[in-house]
C-alpha cells in the first residue's frame, strides 16, 4: 500500500511531507532542502529545469522562467490579478481559450514563437520534481497526494490544481485548505468544536482565516487578507535603515553599487532571523565598497528594539484583515479557541506578541510555521490511506520506573517519556554471601534515591542458592502493556524460580504529582547527585573490603605476617572511613587499600609463576648423582 | 433458549485489521531504521559541512581584503603574513573535504547562481566574474558561486 504524500503547493515555496510510524514528516529535495522553489525554466540548452536550478539561472533568462504561476492558475485572461501581472512579470502571459497562458521560448524556434504552457502544466512540472524526489527518499512509488490552496480559491483554481497533479501522475486524493492544513498539523481535528484563527505571514503575502471545528471536520468561517505584506518588506525597511546609516556614519550612498545591495540584503535578512532571538546583533560586511581613500567596511550595531520600531507599522497593518475576518465570521475574539501560526515571519517575537494582542489569547506555535501546511496534508494523506487511527495513539511513560539496589539507590530500567508497550530486562544479583532471598522495591521518579521517590509496589523472591555475594543472576523485567499495566518480575536464572507483581496504572502519581516530582528532581539534582555519588563510592569501598579480607585468608601463610598486617591496617582505616560521609576520605583509604591488596596479588602471581618454572625443571630428566636426590616437592 | 450471537465475523475484521496495522507499523519501523542508518552514515561524513557553511562569510571576508590590498602594502611583511595565514586556512578547510568552483567557465545552474545577464566580449553564457566564490563539499554542492554571465555582444 502506497503512501499518500501531502503537498504544500506554495507560491514561491513548495514544501511536501508523508507520514512515517503515525508521525508526518518533511521529505528533503534531491537537493537536500526542506523548500523547493516553486520555479520552472528552460534552459539556453533546451533543459528543463524545475527548483533551486530554476532559480538560479533565472536572471540570464527571465523570459523563460516561470515563477508565482500560482497566481494564474485557474483564473480567466480579464482577472485583474492576471491583467496585472501582465505588466510585472518578465516572461509572457498570454490569452487562451479565456484561460491563461504562458509563454516559454526554446533556441531550436528561431522565428521566436515558442510553446504555450498552461498554468496546470507548469504547477504539473514542479509537481514531478517532487514525486520522483519524494520516491527517491522514500524508496518506493508514489501515486497519490494530497495538495493544499488557499482558503479563497474558488472551484476553477481547485479544479485547475488538481488537474495539475493528474499531469504529473499523481492521483490527488483531496485538494484541502491551507489553514485547515496547519490547524490539522496541531492535531486540532481531535477537539469537539471551537473556532481557530489561522494567522499566516509569509515570505511576501499575508492571510488571516478563521475556521470552524466540528467532530473533526473543518469549514472556514471567513477569510481576508493583504496580498502584497510579506517578509520581504520587512527586510527591506531593515535594508533602508542600514543604508541611510551608512550614508549619515561615511557619508556614502551605496545604492547604486549591486554587489554592496546584494550583501546588504542578505546581512538584512540574516539580521532579522537573529533578532527573533538575541537582543542586538551585529551587521559586519568588511570591505563593502571602496573611495578615493581606500576601501570601506560596513559594521552596525542593531537591536530588537530599533528592528520593532522600523517593522511596527508593518505588523500593525496585520490587525485591519483580522478584525474584518472576525466580522466576517460576526464573531468576537472572546469566540477563538485557538490561535494557530503560520509563515517563517510568525518566529518574530513583535508579530507574537501582536497576534495576542488581536485575539486576546496566546498563540500555539509548538509546530514550524514553514512546514506546518505540508505536515498538515501528510496527516490528511495518512487518514485518507487509513494509517491515522485514534486506537493507535501511542502514550509514553511520565516517570522514569525502576528498582532499589545496594545503598538505597534508585536503579532505573524504563526511563521516561518511553514509549509504551516496551519491556526491559537487566541482571542483578546478591549484596552479601549466602543471601537467599532478594527483595525487589519498585520504585517510580526521577530522584537519585529510592526514598524519595514513589513505592509502586514490593515484593520477595526466596529459594536463592546460596553462594557468595554477587554470584546469583537474579533478572528483573519491568513490562508495561498497551492499556498501562506494569508487570515487574524476578527470576533466579540458576532455579528458574520466579515473582511478579502487577501495578495498575492508577496506582501511579497523578498529574500535579508528577509535574512536582519533575520540578523536585531539578531542584534538587545536584544534591542528589552528591549523595549517590557517596553511596557509589561506598559501595566500592565494602566490596574492595570483602575482596581484600577474602585474599588475605587465601594467601594463607604464602604472605608474611608484616605483609599480612598493613594490609588488615588498611582495611581497618577504610571501615573507619565507612562510619563517617566524607568522599574523599574514603577514596583516599580505597585507593591505599587497592594497592596493598595488589601486591599481595602480585606476589601471589609471582610465587606461582616461580613454582610452575621448578616443577617444570623437575621433570626434566637431570643427571645426579648417587648422593644428590630430588627432594624438592612441590604441593 | 436461543444461540449465542454469531460475532466472530466482526472479531475477524477486526483481527484483520490488528494485523495489518501492526504490520504496517513493522514496516514503517523497519524503513525507518534502514533510512536513519542511512543518514548516520551520511551525517557522519557531512557533519562538518555545517559549520564549514557558517564559516565560510569568513572565508569570503578574507578573499575580499585580499582583492583590496593596497598596491603599497604588497611587499609588507605584515601583509604578507595574514596572506600566508588566509592560505594555511584554505589547506585546512581543503583538508576536510572543501573544494572551490572554478571562478571561469560556461554558466551552469548546478554550480553557479547568476546575479546579473551583461553584454560583454566573451560569448553568450560564459562568466564574466564570479562575485563570490562557490564551494564543494567532498562531492556535493555547499553554496553555489554567485557570477556576472554574459549575454553575448549584442547589446
Amino acid at each position: 500500500m502506497s503512501k499518500i504524500i501531502g503537498i504544500d503547493l506554495g507560491t514561491t515555496n513548495s514544501v511536501v511531507a508523508v507520514m512515517e510510524g503515525g508521525k508526518p514528516k518533511i521529505i528533503p529535495s534531491a537537493e537536500g532542502n526542506n523548500l523547493i522553489p516553486s520555479v520552472v525554466a528552460i534552459s539556453k540548452n533546451n533543459e528543463r529545469l524545475v527548483g533551486q536550478l530554476a532559480k538560479r539561472q533565472s536572471v540570464t533568462n527571465p523570459e523563460n522562467t516561470i515563477f508565482s504561476v500560482k497566481r494564474l492558475i485557474g483564473r480567466s485572461f480579464s482577472d485583474e490579478e492576471v491583467q496585472r501581472d501582465i505588466h510585472l512579470m518578465p516572461y509572457k502571459i498570454v490569452k487562451s481559450d479565456g484561460g491563461v497562458k504562458v509563454l516559454m521560448e526554446t533556441p531550436s524556434t528561431s522565428s521566436g514563437q515558442g510553446k504555450e504552457y498552461s498554468p496546470q502544466e507548469i504547477s504539473a512540472f514542479i509537481l514531478q520534481k517532487i514525486k520522483s524526489d519524494a520516491e527517491a527518499y522514500l524508496g518506493e512509488k508514489v501515486s497519490e497526494a494530497v495538495i493544499t490552496v488557499p482558503a479563497y480559491f474558488n472551484d476553477s483554481q481547485r479544479q485547475a490544481t488538481k488537474d495539475a497533479g493528474v499531469i504529473a501522475g499523481l492521483e490527488v486524493k483531496r485538494i484541502i485548505n491551507e489553514p485547515t492544513a496547519s490547524a490539522l498539523s496541531y492535531g486540532l481535528d481531535k477537539k469537539k468544536e471551537g473556532k481557530v484563527a489561522v494567522y499566516d505571514l509569509g515570505g511576501g503575502t499575508f492571510d488571516i482565516t478563521i475556521l470552524e471545528i466540528g467532530e473533526g471536520v473543518f469549514e472556514v468561517m471567513s477569510t481576508a487578507g493583504d496580498t502584497h505584506l510579506g517578509g520581504d518588506d520587512f527586510d527591506i525597511k531593515i535594508m533602508d535603515w542600514i543604508l541611510e546609516e551608512y550614508k549619515k556614519q561615511e557619508g556614502i550612498d551605496i545604492k547604486s553599487d549591486k554587489m554592496a545591495l546584494q550583501r546588504i540584503k542578505e546581512a538584512a535578512e540574516k539580521a532579522k532571523i537573529e533578532l527573533s532571538s538575541s537582543q542586538e546583533t551585529e551587521i559586519n560586511l568588511p570591505f563593502i565598497t571602496a573611495d578615493a581613500n581606500g576601501p570601506k567596511h560596513l559594521v552596525l550595531k542593531i537591536n530588537r528594539s530599533k528592528l520593532e520600531q522600523l517593522v511596527g507599522d508593518l505588523i500593525e497593518k496585520t490587525a485591519i484583515p483580522c478584525k474584518q475576518a472576525l466580522k466576517d465570521a460576526k464573531i468576537e475574539t472572546g469566540d477563538i479557541s485557538d490561535v494557530i501560526l503560520v509563515g517563517g515571519m510568525t518566529r518574530m517575537p513583535a508579530v507574537q506578541a501582536k497576534v495576542k494582542e488581536i485575539f486576546g489569547k496566546e498563540p500555539s506555535k509548538t509546530v514550524n510555521p514553514d512546514e506546518c501546511v505540508a505536515l498538515g496534508a501528510a496527516i490528511q494523506g495518512g487518514v485518507l490511506a487509513g494509517e491515522v487511527k485514534d486506537l493507535l495513539l501511542l502514550d509514553v511513560t511520565p516517570l522514569s520506573l525502576g528498582i532499589e539496589t545496594l545503598g538505597g539507590v534508585a536503579t532505573k530500567l524504563i526511563e521516561r517519556n518511553t514509549t509504551v508497550p516496551t519491556s526491559k530486562s537487566q541482571i542483578f544479583s546478591t549484596a552479601a554471601d549466602n543471601q537467599t532471598s532478594v527483595e525487589v522495591h519498585v520504585v517510580q521518579g526521577e530522584r537519585e534515591l529510592a526514598s524519595d521517590n514513589k513505592t509502586l509496589g514490593r515484593f520477595m523472591l526466596d529459594g536463592i542458592p546460596p553462594s557468595p555475594r554477587g554470584i546469583p543472576q537474579v533478572e528483573v523485567t519491568f513490562d508495561i502493556d498497551a492499556n498501562g499495566i506494569l508487570n515487574v518480575s524476578a527470576k533466579d536464572k540458576a532455579t528458574g524460580k520466579e515473582q511478579k507483581i502487577t501495578i495498575t496504572a492508577t496506582s501511579g502519581l497523578s498529574d500535579e504529582e508528577i509535574d512536582k516530582m519533575k520540578k523536585d528532581a531539578e531542584l534538587h539534582a545536584e544534591e542528589d547527585k552528591k549523595k549517590k555519588e557517596v553511596i557509589e563510592v561506598k559501595n566500592l569501598a565494602e566490596n574492595l573490603i570483602y575482596t581484600s579480607e577474602k585474599a588475605i585468608k587465601e594467601a594463607g601463610d604464602k604472605i608474611t605476617e608484616d605483609e599480612k598486617k598493613e594490609t588488615e591496617d588498611k582495611i581497618k582505616a577504610l571501615k573507619d572511613t565507612l562510619l563517617k560521609d566524607d568522599i574523599e576520605d574514603i577514596k583516599k583509604s580505597t585507593e591505599e587499600l587497592s594497592q596493598s591488596i595488589q601486591k599481595i596479588g602480585q606476589k601471589m602471581y609471582q610465587e606461582a609463576a616461580e613454582n610452575k618454572e621448578s616443577e617444570k625443571k623437575e621433570e626434566e630428566p637431570n643427571p645426579t648423582t648417587d648422593e644428590e636426590k630430588p627432594e624438592d616437592k612441590k604441593e | 433458549m436461543t444461540k449465542p450471537k454469531d460475532n466472530s465475523k466482526q472479531l475477524k475484521e477486526e483481527l484483520e485489521e490488528c494485523k495489518s496495522g501492526w504490520i504496517r507499523t513493522q514496516a514503517d519501523f523497519d524503513n525507518y531504521r534502514k533510512r536513519t542508518e542511512d543518514q548516520r552514515a551520511e551525517m557522519m561524513t557531512f557533519a562538518s559541512a555545517n559549520i564549514i557553511q557558517k564559516i565560510l562569510p569568513i572565508l569570503d571576508h578574507m578573499d575580499l581584503a585580499l582583492k583590496h590590498l593596497p598596491k603599497e602594502l604588497e611587499n609588507n611583511e605584515w601583509a604578507k603574513g595574514i596572506l600566508h595565514t588566509k592560505k594555511h586556512f584554505e589547506e585546512t578547510l581543503d583538508i576536510e573535504g572543501l573544494s572551490k568552483i572554478p571562478e571561469t567557465g560556461q554558466f551552469d545552474p548546478n554550480f553557479h547562481e547568476a546575479i546579473s545577464h551583461e553584454s560583454s566580449v566573451l560569448p553568450e553564457n560564459e562568466i564574466i566574474e564570479t562575485t563570490q566564490i562557490g564551494y564543494m563539499f567532498k562531492d556535493r554542492l555547499l553554496r553555489p558561486a554567485k557570477v556576472r554571465v554574459s549575454s553575448g555582444s549584442n547589446s
